[in-house]
């Protein structure tokens, strides 16, 4: 029921005013794709971005769907040695951008790296596989966001009755049949929604394939921006992408919705088959082997690297700064305007429901998408403000612009446990809207903030392409150092920002995963 | 005595639905009234149009003669307890009572508030926090913190819904008790026609979004306006009749219908309106026995109601309809 629909509520203005943020910069790179073009992209350069996304978009899906998936399954249906380790560890590649593991594997597999060497020592001949190509680039991709599938599939696993699979078991099917025909298909959404959000990351990743030279529609458009600085063919370029972040979107979407209503009443948690002996280790090394590979195989060897090589301490520890301070910034401003938002729209989807087209746009398009309003901004006062300060504000709304939607879904489900009714309760007690935001909803959501605020702050720090295009001249952090370094073949100078990110990234992931995973249905709230 | 809060022509429509039809309601000061009405008819609207939690799609609301249609809720001095008593998890007892206190000084708060809590039985629960309350306590904290701002008008919604049966009777006299030394004008909706009964001064029957009959409680038992009205208060079994000369006549005898027209026409009644002795014979087909009498099923002439009986009834069996306890209607 709307909550005093008839009257324009300041709480409402707000969120509408929130929510411009992230759109200005969509409308924006529509606008700026009708611009001037200079002639450097080909129809067949297009096509060929185009289709290496595609390729990667299709090789990611299906890797994370299958690697996470089975993941998933074990660790949520099975009881197996360490399954209550794996059941968190499998998490933690999200702690490492996939830039950092497309350094370590290519460097694992350099051609005079020690996996190769290896090989040729023991069978004589070079190893078939190479790194920079596209199957690479998959596989580095593949491991980096296999945990997108992982968690949203465990989560519907787990969320999933009891009684509906006993209710099979009594209907005569076997353990496997019940699997099958009932826990899967009600699962399926979310192994849907997860693929989704992998692909999503897939797209919006410029570091690792970049590094790997593969040539997608988004290293295209830092390119045309950098290389031709062409902002037009740089948005041309990222049509697509926001088509394609609407198609993912909408799939997202339309499968959570059905995630949400399977098997709610009288929930109970589904008893896990015990899987003993050589089956029992065999999903215990499975689950190992996703983490080694997934982390600590090119963590490890990146260290190894970091040791041997040089670092520039100042360098390292300014760099440190400027990411932590404009994550912090970033999270602090973004869950603002989330908050904002979440507040205004409580019984509205559709505001919230653009935000999460800015969560689906990859950071390069933001960024080029925040260019042309800037420059607008700036031809109309050249003088008002310093031009460092103008490049911050603009990389501040680029992150709250793609992450507002991340923020806004920790806040929006903190307040529907809030419920409506304490809300109604305090203005019936003599509080105005914002009063009752500001004394009931917020206090009781407050846990949600802070989620909401270490989510963008991880992500900001992970993020690469809108930063390097938006940053103020000399303003590096830790992802533009590390991916200078590692462009310029520095890669033991280019592993310590690296591995500064994954460690402050590390607890945090953590943090997230155990209070998510702790809160489940049947739980007391 | 002017009206507490009157109600003219109220309608909220969702969609192509219409929650509340047109209703016209009036509470008087100090007095109870009780809105009864079965789920999704609208009485849980009403009572949010009336606290200003929704806005009225037309019509008025008045409270001691001021328009307060458009008036938001903090400004409406409507004291409301919900149904799952919204307390403030986040806040301790004490401050979840004073929490609309907040223009009185800090000193004489605290005092209103430890007045509020004693009077409840609760002065030692003040700083524990609503999570560590039972229902019944909860309900209480509820109740007092819609008292304190002393509003000229209170709102409670299913307030003993969420309570075991066996704490109900005591929770629902303690309520009582305050919401009438509050001297405020009193609703309270509920579907459960014992409780309406049970706390109405004045009885409000809802069916579909509209108010079908308004009355006190045995006026709209004994004088149901319609089989629907009379369905809301307890069960309700119809059967058919004969009206001629001034008589309705059926399967179980015949009654006065003084003033109705002769023709079809049918005949309410409740399951104490039969009475043994003189009158029809009629079969027994069943009789269990439920405490309070014998539950048993009658028929004569292919018409069959239930009654309840004093006394195990034997095979053989007269009864007559007792005039008291049947309405008589015509067919619409």
């Amino acid at each position: 029921m709307p909550l005093l629909a008839a009257r324009p509520s300041p709480l409402r203005t707000g969120a509408v005013i929130a929510a411009l943020v992230a759109l200005i910069p969509l409308v924006a790179v529509l606008i700026t794709a009708g611009g001037q073009a200079t002639d450097s992209l080909t129809p067949e350069t297009f096509w060929r971005y185009a289709r290496t996304s595609g390729a990667l978009v299709l090789l990611v899906g299906l890797g994370t769907g299958v690697i996470g998936g089975l993941a998933a399954w074990l660790v949520a249906l099975h009881e197996f040695p360490g399954r209550r380790l794996f059941s968190w560890a499998l998490v933690l590649p999200l702690a490492a951008p996939a830039f950092v593991l497309a350094y370590g594997y290519a460097s694992l597999f350099d051609v005079a790296g020690p996996i190769r060497t290896a090989w040729r020592t023991a069978f004589g001949w070079d190893p078939p596989f190479e790194m920079r190509t596209l199957w690479g680039a998959a596989l580095v991709m593949t491991l980096a966001f296999y945990p997108y599938v992982y968690l949203t599939l465990r989560a519907a696993l787990l969320s999933q009755s009891s009684s509906l699979v006993e209710a099979a078991r009594t209907l005569g099917l076997s353990r496997r049949q019940a699997f099958m025909r009932i826990a899967l298909p009600l699962a399926r959404p979310a192994l849907a929604a997860g693929m989704a959000l992998a692909v999503m990351e897939t797209l919006a990743d410029y570091g690792a394939t970049s590094y790997l030279t593969v040539q997608t529609l988004t290293t295209g458009v830092v390119r045309a921006w950098a290389v031709f600085s062409s902002t037009a063919e740089a948005a041309r370029l990222a049509l697509p992408l926001l088509v394609a972040a609407a198609v993912l979107l909408w799939v997202e979407r339309a499968n959570r919705k059905a995630v949400g209503e399977a098997g709610q009443a009288r929930w109970r948690g589904i008893e896990r088959e015990h899987l003993g002996g050589v089956k029992g280790w065999g999903a215990a090394a499975y689950c190992s082997l996703l983490i080694l590979f997934g982390l600590a195989l090119p963590l490890g060897w990146l260290i190894h690297l970091g040791w041997a090589g040089d670092h520039d301490i100042a360098r390292l520890v300014s760099g440190a700064r400027n990411a932590l301070g404009i994550g912090v910034v970033a999270a602090l401003v973004t869950t603002l305007l989330a908050t904002v938002v979440a507040l205004g729209t409580r019984h509205d989807r559709f505001l919230p429901r653009l935000l999460s087209l800015g969560y689906a746009t990859p950071g390069a398009v933001m960024a080029i998408g925040l260019l042309a309003p800037a420059a607008l901004i700036w031809r109309a006062f050249p003088s008002t403000a310093s031009s460092v300060l103008m490049a911050l504000t603009l990389m501040v709304l680029a992150y709250a612009a793609r992450l507002m939607a991340a923020a806004l879904e920790p806040i929006d489900a903190g307040l529907q446990r809030v419920g409506s009714s304490v809300g109604a309760a305090a203005r019936t007690l003599g509080e105005d809207a914002i009063g009752a935001a500001r004394r009931v909803d917020l206090p009781i959501a407050s846990g949600a903030l802070f989620t909401a605020a270490l989510l963008v702050f991880i992500d900001v720090l992970k993020e690469l392409p809108a930063t390097m295009i938006l940053r103020p001249f000399g303003f590096d952090t830790l992802a533009v150092m590390a991916d200078y370094y590692a462009k310029d073949e520095r890669l033991g100078e280019a592993a310590w920002p690296s591995l500064v990110i994954v460690l402050v990234a590390l607890p945090a992931v953590l943090w997230l995963t155990r209070r998510v995973s702790h809160s489940r249905p049947g739980d007391p709230t | 005595m002017t009206a507490a809060i009157e109600v003219k022509g109220g309608v909220k429509r969702y969609g192509p639905k219409t929650a509340v039809d047109h209703v016209d309601l009036t509470l008087q000061a100090g007095r109870i009234t009780c809105l009864l009405g079965p789920s999704g008819c609208g009485k849980s609207t009403l009572l949010r149009l009336i606290a200003g939690l929704e806005s009225l799609d037309g019509g008025t609301i008045e409270a001691d003669g001021h328009d307060i249609t458009r008036l938001p809720p903090e400004q409406r001095d409507i004291g409301l307890v919900f149904q799952d008593y919204a307390l403030f998890p986040h806040l301790r007892v004490e401050d979840n009572v004073g929490f609309g206190l907040k223009s009185m000084p800090a000193a004489e708060r605290k005092a209103r508030v430890q007045e509020l809590l004693g009077g409840v039985q609760l002065a030692d629960r003040a700083r524990s926090f609503p999570g560590e309350l039972s229902g019944g306590e909860q309900q209480r904290v509820a109740l007092v913190r819609a008292l304190a701002r002393s509003p000229h008008t209170v709102l409670l919604d299913e307030p003993f819904s969420g309570l075991d049966s066996h704490l109900k009777g005591a929770v629902r006299d303690a309520t009582l008790g305050m919401l009438r030394a509050s001297g405020a004008a009193v609703m309270l909706v509920t579907h459960d026609a014992e409780e309406a009964m049970q706390m109405a001064d004045d009885l409000a029957l809802m069916s579909e979004g509209r108010i079908l009959q308004r009355g006190t409680p045995e006026d709209c038992y004994r004088n149901p306006v319609s089989i629907d009205a009379a369905r809301l208060l307890g069960e309700a079994q119809v059967i058919p009749a004969l009206i001629r000369n001034g008589m309705a006549e059926t399967a179980f005898g015949s009654i006065p219908a003084e003033g109705e027209p002769d023709g079809q026409g049918q005949v309410m009644l409740r399951a104490d309106a039969l009475i043994t002795g003189d009158g029809v014979p009629v079969a027994v087909t069943e009789s269990r026995f439920v405490g309070q009498g014998w539950h048993t099923r009658l028929s004569a002439d292919g018409v069959s109601v239930s009654v309840r009986l004093p006394d195990q009834p034997d095979g053989q069996l007269q009864v007559r309809l007792d005039p008291q306890r049947v309405q008589v209607f015509h067919p619409s």
